[in-house]
């Protein structure tokens, strides 16, 4: 086997593996929802078992990165460096866009009057209703001033008690 | 929510998986429609389980792809650099651009493509086609081979415009990310008439290429609860196996009746966004 083979049949092993253990999760998770008396409460979201169907999404959303770093690895084995930094770069790319993704959405999220400078650091932690108008917000707002303004209330949380302002995400951790 | 929703939702998305995997797109195109039109589910809601949807179509097909030989693997990493950064750059000029102009631009991109590739019957085969040497091609060995079960034997192939491709795919992932839509729809056409590449390859390829886009948005939409478990859960689950079914059917259909059935629906997107430009919505929930 070449190894060009053996790294589309890792590749396949991996996507296929992956998503089926990811289908297994979901669908034992609603599996133990059916089984649960309170399934008649028409709001799945306060079974304990939907945690499981949860981790199944995860995973979900991990594997075209875990892909991506399949593959930077592979090359790098191989010594075909050229297509490693390729991959390297996809990598970080796809990272990046996670992070800046993640602190846009947070901000265009909150109501506009909430995107002022200091009040920006406040607005991604707290869970604000306003962020229901999410898809529509982001038509008409600019996230490049907003990320900058981001970083810049990055450095000054540094020189700030962030103990003061407790960061809420949706696990519930720091 | 009940038994019988859930089972709807899984009805839907692989009926929508199964058609979408078979052409290369993600299924969240016809997804969100659907979810919103007729399940009546909130429309930030639907996107997310449309984005968890894309993802598992692309990870669901893309295995029979990879092992069938048809997916090539070295241009998709290669690719995917000018999608992502597109992705990331679309990102950033969120808001800048009016959404109608974005809408007719992507009309007449979609025009565009439908008209090339009903130009553009015949596959490139490298035995047809003279020899050409490309630096992009050569230094990043690009060019490959795959079984053509109609034909009964590998066919090679080229890849040409690697450059032009580059762009393409930049722009498919800016677009995809100012509009909120999967981009299988583009970067099809854009394998397919600017690179010459076979129209199975090019399918293969966009779709192992989808979920990488989708990964991004999807990742910020989970952090921030728009991704409800209790609706992408089934969502996705349909879309694995229909991805899996649609990636069979690929296999075994003729490259011209996929191509056709490619380009009606190119057509029918394009007459659906016009629609838009003049302010008919007719069920596009993501744009």
């Amino acid at each position: 086997m070449n190894r060009s083979r053996r790294l589309e049949e890792s590749l396949a092993g991996l996507l296929r593996y992956g998503s089926w253990l990811a289908s297994a999760a979901i669908g034992l998770g609603f599996a133990l929802a059916f089984c649960d008396v309170r399934f008649g409460t028409r709001n799945l979201a306060i079974l304990p078992n939907m945690r499981v169907a949860e981790i199944g999404i995860v995973l979900f959303i991990l594997l075209p990165t875990l892909r991506v770093l399949l593959m930077l690895l592979a090359f790098i084995h191989e010594g075909d460096f050229r297509l490693a930094a390729i991959a390297g770069l996809v990598f970080a790319t796809i990272v990046l866009a996670i992070f800046l993704g993640f602190r846009a959405a947070s901000v265009i999220a909150q109501p506009y009057e909430a995107k002022l400078p200091f009040a920006l650091r406040h607005a991604v932690e707290l869970d604000v209703p306003g962020k229901k108008g999410f898809p529509s917000e982001q038509s008409r707002i600019n996230p490049v001033p907003i990320c900058l303004e981001w970083l810049r209330g990055s450095l000054l949380e540094s020189r700030l008690d962030a103990s003061t302002v407790p960061r809420r995400n949706r696990w519930g951790l720091s | 929510m009940d038994g019988a929703f859930v089972l709807w939702l899984f009805a839907v998305s692989f009926a929508a998986s199964a058609f979408g995997g078979m052409l290369g797109m993600a299924s969240g195109i016809f997804i969100v429609p659907i979810l919103t039109m007729f399940g009546h589910v909130d429309i930030h809601t639907a996107i997310g389980a449309s984005l968890v949807s894309v993802i598992a179509c692309s990870c669901g097909g893309a295995s029979p792809f990879l092992r069938s030989g048809l997916t090539n693997v070295r241009l998709a990493i290669v690719l995917e650099t000018a999608t992502t950064i597109g992705a990331l750059t679309g990102m950033m000029l969120l808001g800048i651009l009016p959404a109608r102009y974005l809408y007719f631009l992507f009309t007449a991109i979609l025009f565009l493509s439908a008209h090339q590739m009903l130009a553009r019957r015949r596959d490139s085969v490298l035995a047809s086609v003279p020899p050409v040497t490309e630096d992009w091609t050569a230094a990043l060995r690009l060019d490959s081979i795959y079984p053509d079960r109609e034909l009964g034997r590998d066919v090679s192939y080229r890849v040409y415009r690697v450059p032009l491709g580059m762009m393409l795919m930049y722009g498919a992932g800016l677009i995809s990310a100012l509009l909120g839509i999967g981009s299988g729809v583009l970067k099809i056409p854009a394998m397919d008439t600017a690179m010459r590449l076979p129209i199975k390859v090019s399918s293969a390829t966009s779709n192992f290429m989808i979920g990488v886009t989708a990964a991004a948005s999807a990742g910020a939409y989970f952090m921030h609860g728009y991704i409800i478990t209790e609706i992408a859960g089934p969502v996705a689950f349909g879309s694995v196996v229909g991805a899996i079914a649609g990636a069979r059917m690929l296999l075994i259909v003729s490259n011209d009746r996929l191509r056709t059935l490619f380009v009606i629906v190119l057509v029918a997107l394009g007459i659906q966004m016009l629609l838009m430009v003049f302010g008919v919505h007719a069920g596009m929930g993501p744009l």
